[in-house]
């Protein structure tokens, strides 16, 4: 089971206690589908994704952007069990969704960017650490039900 | 992966922008790094990794003296990084994985 320090769970708080799921949740997205071009196969439903101000634009990324934002709230309201709290989850996104499990770091990576672009020097190098920390947690979570 | 007329465009342009910073963000990326992946720690045991220590600033000069290298030679970027990428897996033997973290926390000190 995942050990957490008091600074730990203190930093991790502190980073969600700033994030306007909206925007960060808009900017996340409209990274990955940017940056890893190969992630909008996951999206075929979602129209437009044909160039970056398309992606920006569009509302069906700025939702879903609050959905992924929802779904690290559960894990953050669960820490000291993210792996059984996600284990629906990751059911959904291996054998429903079929999405390879290493997007899911990228898109953490994303993330995280983002949350440095908002928090910038607030978002020292020990509160990354611990975000990094628990972002992996939440990894490894999605991909225990993948076989 | 082939950089397309854009995509050099763009690095020039952020390139630029870290103006003479270089060496202190290459510092920042490399603590985070540290600090973030400990098990990258494990290439540098004859290093002080304390906190603004004279060969985190020095190594963080290093890094971002090659990464200008790289930024000036878009064109012909495996040819001008073979010298160190030599470096890195020959001698070094570093995991390449570990690339991407360093990579991922320049980022993060850029934002």
């Amino acid at each position: 089971m995942v050990q957490w320090k008091a600074e730990e769970r203190a930093a991790i708080q502190a980073v969600f206690a700033k994030l306007d799921y909206e925007s960060v949740g808009r900017e996340t997205l409209t990274r990955l589908l940017v940056v890893y071009p190969w992630t909008r196969r996951y999206f075929g439903g979602f129209g437009n994704l044909f160039n970056s101000e398309a992606i920006m634009a569009n509302p069906k990324v700025a939702a879903h952007g609050i959905v992924v934002l929802r779904g690290l709230e559960m894990a953050l309201k669960n820490m000291d069990d993210i792996k059984n709290t996600y284990a629906s989850l990751s059911e959904l996104h291996s054998e429903k969704l079929q999405v390879d499990p290493g997007n899911f770091q990228l898109l953490g990576d994303c993330l995280t960017v983002v949350i440095a672009t908002r928090m910038r020097t607030e978002f020292t190098p020990d509160i990354q650490a611990a975000w990094q920390k628990f972002l992996a947690v939440v990894v490894s979570a999605l991909r225990k039900q993948y076989n | 992966m082939v950089l397309s007329a854009e995509d050099k465009a763009n690095v020039k342009a952020a390139w630029d922008k870290i103006g003479g910073h270089g060496a202190e963000y290459g510092a920042e990326a490399l603590e985070r790094m540290f600090v973030s992946f400990p098990t990258t720690k494990t290439y540098f045991p004859h290093f002080d990794l304390s906190h603004g220590s004279a060969q985190i600033q020095g190594h963080g000069k290093k890094v971002a003296e090659a990464l200008a290298t790289a930024a000036s030679h878009l064109d012909d970027l495996p040819s001008a990084l073979s010298a160190l990428s030599d470096l890195h897996a020959h001698k070094l033997r570093v995991d390449p994985v570990n690339f991407k973290l360093l990579s991922h926390c320049l980022l993060v000190t850029l934002a």
